[in-house]
């Protein structure tokens, strides 16, 4: 018999109670809601240790992101998919034309957003993802960080040390 | 073999007063950052029962749950393998490290591989396994093991982690500031990271409806372990199964507000597909965990998300260090669970609770976490002296003529102990009876009437 086989007989011969998959309609009407979310979004992006500026239409991204981390050569300026105000998150797509370390290697990552493309919470994260699956995603808030020598905030433990949000009109 | 007690190795740990007092300080920091961030959302009691719910599902329904995940994941290009117990999980990782010809192996945070023994066995094959989470580093550095599930160096001063890297990477000597210390670490394991033939993770999470793995960190160690080498591991126990996305909103909530008190964590990375060029492998992992759902009294313990929430509210934990409990997770989800391993051995930990409940007021998944240590506790007995007292007690509260006889000579009694030396217990003394007892006083009450 394979270990599947033996894993999942076990897991049969169990039988534990069997419990009913909740409704998370009530749940999902409850989540906390902002009155205006983008400058919700912003203030959790600050919280987490990020920067968010403004992106006038017809304005460089590399030019503002320059400006922002002026003493770093390393950045990767990325499209960010959409953000979520409760926790600063902006949700980036396996990237099309370079590797996935260019989110983390680089000092300073800045990731363009548009300002109606943020939802509220997480929940409305997810119901936007969907179930389809496209290889990889992530939300990131804030720059990398640690606590683990004596609960002393540092940022830049291993990914970008700095983080900003470009936000479109 | 029965470990030793909890409380004996405590009664070490207390002897340095000043640390304890820092410990419990640093802990119940953890906890008020916790408590801040749950009452900024009113609906965080609705989320804890939907947690509880959602993995009350899933660890009812694992089996078409798994092979839900299994047909998906396989379909997005990853390799799955299954492993029954600790050695099958040695064994299929080791294999595939030889098989790639991996020498520089890096790792991320993975409580399963402490259960498994992971890093040793690969080292007996040859393979240096780098932990690359920062307090997970400092921790393999020294030799020593995890004292805390999230925070594992929890337990470490600053000084000593200066003197580590000191020798370790040659940082200047008496510097112990923290961020001179991570950049220093920063940019040693960046070395290792850019040099390893092979990155593994744990997860968080996996996803049933689209095979999916979640794995969430503030460092970004384990995103850039498996954004460069051309092959990346997932291993995890089957328990991290949730049903689908929507379920990934519930907890991802939860997550990072009780572990550490933050609205999440920097990174919450979903693997599904390989990069281009490179393996993708998962292990799915029992080790134990059909047996615990398989036991009417504990499987509520699949729930566990290892937050570590239940760890730093514990006011035991809290002033006795994670290395007096035997078990390998300490704290009160860690002393069910080393029951559930081996009770003969981890019976000793069982003493390590004030039945308080705060942890299960605390764990966003609602694990009564409490009620099963006083579960367990009617099963194994603690010490010979308590069940003295236990029997003892029982026979005199056995009958009144018997209870009344026993008031009437305690105070002598006692009187007579105190004499002798013999006190309640250390540090607590036997208290001095009162001339007129209280049942007289309410008997000349009820005549006043």
């Amino acid at each position: 018999m394979s270990s599947k086989d033996e894993i999942l007989r076990n897991l049969r011969a169990a039988a534990p109670q069997e419990f009913p998959k909740p409704d998370l309609t009530a749940l999902k009407a409850a989540a906390i809601r902002y009155d205006d979310v983008p400058a919700q979004f912003c203030k959790a992006v600050t919280a987490s240790g990020g920067k968010v500026a403004v992106l006038e239409s017809g304005q460089d991204p590399l030019a503002l992101a320059k400006t922002l981390f002026p003493d770093t050569d390393s950045l990767t300026v990325t499209e960010g998919v959409f953000g979520v105000a409760e926790n600063g998150c902006v949700f980036l797509e396996e990237p099309k034309d370079r590797p996935r370390a260019d989110y983390f290697l680089p000092e300073a990552l800045v990731m363009i957003l548009s300002k109606d493309a943020i939802v509220a919470n997480m929940h409305e994260a997810y119901d936007r993802l969907g179930e389809n699956v496209t290889g990889y995603g992530i939300f990131i808030s804030g720059p990398s960080k640690t606590a683990d020598i004596e609960q002393a905030l540092v940022f830049g433990a291993h990914g970008a040390r700095e983080v900003a949000v470009l936000l479109k009109p | 073999m029965s470990e030793p007690k909890h409380a004996a190795a405590a009664a070490a740990y207390l002897k340095d007063t000043a640390k304890v007092d820092w410990q419990d300080e640093t802990l119940w920091l953890v906890r008020g950052k916790r408590d801040r961030l749950s009452k900024e959302l009113p609906e965080w009691e609705q989320l804890r029962e939907a947690a509880s719910q959602i993995k009350l599902y899933s660890n009812s329904h694992l089996p078409e749950l798994l092979e839900q995940f299994e047909q998906k994941a396989v379909a997005n290009g990853a390799i799955v393998h299954w492993a029954k117990d600790a050695e099958e999980y040695r064994q299929i990782i080791g294999g595939l490290l030889q098989d790639h010809g991996v020498r520089l192996f890096v790792k991320s945070k993975s409580m399963l591989s402490e259960e498994c023994g992971l890093v040793p066995y690969l080292k007996s094959l040859g393979i240096d396994a780098v932990e690359t989470d920062l307090g997970e580093r400092i921790i393999q550095l020294m030799g020593l093991k995890p004292s805390h599930i999230v925070l594992p160096a929890v337990h470490i001063k600053r000084e000593e982690v200066g003197r580590l890297f000191e020798r370790e990477m040659g940082t200047e000597p008496g510097n112990s500031d923290p961020t001179y210390l991570t950049h220093a670490a920063r940019r040693n394991l960046r070395e290792y990271f850019l040099h390893a033939d092979a990155g593994m993770t744990g997860a968080n999470f996996a996803v049933a409806s689209t095979g999916e793995v979640v794995v969430c960190t503030n460092e970004g160690n384990a995103d850039m372990g498996t954004s460069l080498p051309k092959l990346q591991i997932a291993a995890f126990g089957i328990d991290k199964l949730v049903p689908d996305r929507e379920s990934l909103g519930v907890f991802t909530r939860l997550l990072a507000r009780t572990a550490t008190g933050q609205p999440v964590t920097t990174y919450t990375t979903h693997y599904s597909a390989p990069r281009p060029g490179s393996e993708f492998h998962i292990v799915l992992v029992d080790n134990g965990r059909s047996r615990i759902l398989a036991d009417r009294e504990h499987f509520r313990l699949l729930n566990c998300l290892r937050c570590g929430g239940c760890m730093n509210t514990c006011p035991v934990y809290r002033r006795s260090g994670g290395y007096s409990y035997s078990y390998f997770i300490p704290g009160p989800v860690g002393i069910n669970l080393g029951m559930t391993a081996d009770p003969k051995r981890h019976q000793g930990n069982l003493s390590a609770c004030s039945l308080c409940h705060s942890c299960n007021d605390v764990c966003p998944v609602k694990m009564d976490l409490a009620d099963q240590i006083y579960s367990w506790r009617q099963h194994y007995h603690a010490s010979p002296a308590k069940k003295v007292l236990s029997d003892g007690m029982r026979a005199v509260m056995g009958g009144p003529g018997r209870f009344h006889a026993a008031l009437a000579a305690a105070p002598g009694l006692v009187k007579a102990m105190k004499a002798c030396g013999i006190q309640w217990g250390s540090g607590r003394e036997f208290p001095d009876f009162a001339p007129v007892k209280q049942q007289k006083k309410i008997d000349s009450l009820d005549h006043e009437q």
